[in-house]
């Protein structure tokens, strides 16, 4: 057999479903085959109307001055004003900056050191070694970002252990929590570094599904391990890649609250102050104690407004490139 | 074929051999060490903005081993003391209920005592002499953001306690919507001579928030100029290596921090936190040698106020830092760390010698001497400027009032009233009713907990001093007067200059014996004495609309501006532009505003 026909098989025929028409359902019949099946659902149903949907009239929030001495009801209406307010700020632009690129380059080095990973830790022998190479990995994604905060502040101070590996070079310590130009960096590679190991899993269990006489015959054929990665591995998850690249996007608006709350401070908010950070001093710290409910909502309502499309636009993505569907 | 998974036969082989080994150890007798923590609490007041207070907490654990020496049987000693109540100033049979919410430290209690939240010597002292029964509406967070959340959706659905405290906007928009009971008349007919004449009523401006149009809506809780204002600390043992003396300007703080350096003594030298003017471990006092404060409202000569901020001798104070930052005087990432731990840290770890903290931090070298057994911490003068001025930022001396919701039976109010009373009362007198557990933050100062006798039947220190701080509210801990730190320390001031020890019981030479008594004393004094170069922010009005809507962003910006201008990020000329743009992005509105205000009070 001629391994180039193979590969080039392989490159041109992606494990896609193809689509099918929808035949019409007799919902009748349907629902007596199935009934357990809708039972069983009745209980997320019920949580995400009582926990996601019942609060949604809280956005209203947004359209008032809302005290919570005065109540809902009593509190003004004062319709676009926090919007308004919040785009007259000089914050606005900076913070909607800083969290699109921190979130966007958390998403493109995080998914190519994921894939990277599961590529080369597809290729040891060991299974001992592959395992726990993977459980170690994965381990991080488990611990909250307080613990792994405290821990990161004094590994990476001006005198931690990565600084003091860099100056044992002779060269120059790298301030990465207060250097504005380094800390969005900083941000990256440490979501990067927690969550790497999480995000080969899906990966890895992708690869397992490529038939290994592929490799095998591209073996006999000559090619070596980066031939054969090439070759065969990464054309069979791409559309696994593209799929979780489109999906990611939905969340670019969300550049991860927790993790920049514990490592930001005042001299790296021009460029590590993000959306949900703001929100939070804003509408639940508050200044004076008097948090301001009302901005803050309008400023959520915002982000959730344009996660809504971007999720619609990555589904369509996702159904273009991938062949996706979930409806 | 090997394989490197685990057998099923395996796994439950490793999982008997676990539980055994689980079971033998727990069936092992325990090694005899018995470590107690010693919870040093000290209750300090930070200023958040322009108008709140939160009450914050230090604990400091400190582990040591408990040695259990011969000491006399029950009723061989005896105490020279005899402890008495003030007379309750009114009975209610049965006891008044109320639900509060905030600073119930029952978590204080130690474990496997015999006592429990509502059933404990302080919480049974208000019960019985006061006929007040705290009740507990919920459990507090203790994260002040959690906490004001909790209380606001609790007032929003209509449920709010009984009595809670409240300041600025807030308590404004309390008052305008009728959410808070008003109580002048119960006030003026209940509330004690001593108490009115304590509390400066109806006079002092801390009134001015809840008297208005003639009614009274909540009774302020104050303090003293002393009580959380920064002093200067210095370690005199490094003073000493070096050879040099007390540094009394800014030049020459420079001058000892760079010869420590430059021995190896330490890092840094200058300690400092994130922020530059906050409740502990900060640089006010370094501003203030230049004459002025960031985030203070100082008069601007023409009747009204101006924001201290924006000052030229911020501009050099800012420069001045900045140097220290470069040269390497300051630990490079003072900015990552808050004031606790962080910048305790820093000191406490010895990287820095100088730092400026309120009396009640005079003991860091008591709590690390065990392992560092040469650290002398001793108080700096307030470090004179280029033009010969000292400054310190003045906190706040008042806190949120205490308020009471509306339709609350005045017959409580009128209790809680007399409940305030008996506690200005015991706090005011303390000596008189020889109640010796006032000096340290209230505590019932029990035999065989707060103190126990020794061999020659002294009073020393117990197994669990300081853990009764059991419902502390308002003022069941502390009625909140502006002179009460200076009447409870006035007497043991007395009792330690006292030049013969005999003539004091021995409560009373224990209280003075203790070397952290003897400093939290000696750095009040010195607190007391020097508040003439107080800066004092001159707005503690309610907050109007342009300072609601614009002041957040503007101090982000001023924070962040200062601090990159600090570390390096900026040149020292941003400070111009930060100026024009504090004032063009409605800080001019906000100075229009204060300035109004101030005028509308002095006229």
């Amino acid at each position: 057999m001629d391994s180039s026909v193979v590969l080039k098989e392989v490159e041109l025929a992606p494990p896609a479903a193809p689509k099918v028409g929808r035949a019409k359902i007799n919902w009748r019949t349907h629902f007596q085959q199935h009934w357990p099946l809708y039972v069983m659902l009745i209980p997320a149903i019920v949580s995400m109307i009582l926990f996601r949907f019942y609060p949604m009239w809280g956005i209203l929030f947004a359209f008032k001055k809302y005290s919570p001495v005065a109540g809902f009801a009593k509190s003004p209406w004062v319709g676009l004003k926090n919007f308004s307010r919040f785009f007259s700020s000089d914050y606005a632009l900076p913070i909607l900056r800083n969290t699109i690129s921190i979130a966007v380059g958390k998403i493109v080095v995080g998914q190519i050191v994921a894939i990277l990973f599961a590529l080369f830790l597809n290729e040891v022998r060991s299974h001992f070694f592959k395992r726990t190479v993977q459980t170690m990995t994965t381990l991080a994604h488990f611990l909250s970002w307080i613990i792994i905060g405290g821990m990161m502040v004094q590994i990476l101070s001006t005198k931690g252990a990565v600084n003091q590996i860099v100056t044992s070079f002779g060269l120059e310590p790298i301030r990465f929590l207060s250097d504005p130009a380094v800390f969005p960096w900083t941000l990256i590679g440490l979501e990067t570094w927690k969550e790497f190991g999480w995000g080969a899993v899906i990966y890895l269990a992708a690869l397992t599904n490529i038939n290994p006489e592929l490799y095998e015959a591209a073996a006999v054929d000559g090619a070596d391990r980066f031939q054969r990665m090439r070759h065969i591995t990464l054309p069979g998850i791409k559309t696994l890649i593209i799929l979780m690249s489109c999906l990611s996007l939905g969340g670019i608006l969300s550049a991860g609250f927790e993790q920049v709350l514990v490592l930001y401070n005042p001299v790296v908010y021009k460029t590590g102050d993000i959306l949900d950070t703001y929100i939070y001093r804003v509408g639940l710290v508050g200044s004076g104690g008097m948090p301001d409910y009302s901005l803050g909502t309008a400023v959520g309502l915002l982000q959730g407004g344009v996660g809504f499309v971007l999720i619609l636009v990555s589904y369509w993505l996702a159904d273009k490139f991938a062949n996706y569907r979930v409806f | 074929m090997h394989s490197s998974r685990l057998t099923r036969r395996q796994m439950l082989r490793a999982g008997v051999v676990a539980s055994g080994a689980t079971l033998v150890a727990a069936c092992t007798p325990n090694v005899v060490k018995e470590t107690v923590e010693v919870k040093q609490t000290v209750v300090v007041k930070e200023e958040v903005e322009v108008t709140s207070v939160v009450e914050k907490q230090v604990t400091t654990v400190v582990e040591k081993e408990v040695v259990v020496t011969a000491t006399p049987g029950p009723g061989e000693c005896e105490m020279d003391w005899t402890p008495t109540f003030p007379e309750p100033f009114k009975k209610y049979d049965p006891p008044v209920e109320v639900n509060i919410v905030l600073g119930e430290r029952y978590d204080s209690l130690p474990e496997n005592g015999p006592y429990n939240k509502y059933n404990n010597p302080m919480y049974n002292r208000i019960l019985e002499h006061t006929d007040v029964r705290y009740m507990s509406k919920w459990e507090p967070a203790g994260d002040p953001a959690a906490d004001s959340q909790k209380l606001n959706t609790a007032i929003a659905s209509g449920d709010p306690p009984d009595m809670w405290q409240a300041s600025g906007t807030f308590l404004q928009e309390l008052i305008d919507f009728g959410a808070l009971a008003e109580f002048k008349e119960i006030w003026e007919a209940t509330a004690s001579p001593l108490v009115k004449e304590k509390k400066g009523y109806p006079d002092h401006y801390a009134w001015k928030q809840v008297l208005q149009d003639g009614k009274l809506y909540g009774i302020p809780m104050q303090s003293g100029p002393a009580d959380n204002d920064d002093i200067g600390f210095i370690r005199q043992d490094w003073l000493d290596k070096v050879g040099m003396k007390m540094p009394e300007t800014i030049d020459d703080i420079t001058e000892v921090a760079r010869a420590w350096k430059k021995a190896g003594i330490c890092e840094y030298g200058i300690a400092a936190s994130k922020q530059l003017v906050t409740w502990m471990v900060d640089l006010a006092p370094v501003l203030g040698a230049y004459g002025h404060m960031p985030g203070a409202w100082v008069e601007d000569g023409a009747g009204g106020l101006t924001y201290d901020s924006l000052s030229d001798g911020v501009k050099q104070a800012l420069a001045q830092i900045r140097s220290w930052y470069a040269e390497g005087l300051m630990d490079p990432d003072f900015i990552t760390y808050d004031p606790y731990p962080g910048g305790y840290q820093s000191v406490s770890s010895e990287k820095c010698g100088i730092w400026f903290s309120p009396f009640w931090n005079y003991n860091i070298d008591l709590n690390v001497n065990e392992k560092i057994p040469e650290f002398l911490q001793v108080i700096m003068p307030y470090p004179k400027g280029p033009e010969g001025k000292q400054g310190r930022w003045a906190t706040m001396s008042w806190g949120a009032p205490v308020i009471f919701r509306a339709g609350l039976d005045p017959v409580v109010i009128e209790a809680l009233i007399n409940n305030l009373n008996w506690q200005t009362e015991f706090h005011a007198n303390w000596e008189k009713y020889q109640q010796y557990g006032a000096f340290d933050h209230d505590t019932a100062f029990l035999e065989g907990w707060d103190w126990a006798f020794d061999e020659n039947c002294e009073v020393v220190i117990g197994p669990y001093p300081g853990t009764w701080h059991c419902v502390e509210f308002g003022w069941n801990n502390n009625p909140g007067y502006p002179s009460q730190q200076y009447d409870i320390y006035a007497p043991a001031f007395k009792w330690m200059n006292e030049p013969d020890k005999t003539k004091l019981n021995k409560a009373q030479r224990y209280l003075v014996s203790s070397k952290a008594n003897q400093r939290s004393v000696e750095g009040f004094n010195y607190s007391y004495e020097t508040q003439a170069v107080q800066i004092v922010n001159q707005f503690w009005g309610t907050p109007g609309p342009k300072m609601t809507e614009r002041l957040p962003d503007l101090k982000t910006l001023e924070d962040t501006v200062f601090l990159n201008i600090i570390v390096g990020n900026d040149p020292i000329e941003r400070f111009d532009e930060f100026v024009q743009e504090w004032k063009a992005n409605g800080g001019d509105d906000i100075t229009a505003e204060v300035s109004a205000w101030y005028r509308s009070i002095n006229s």
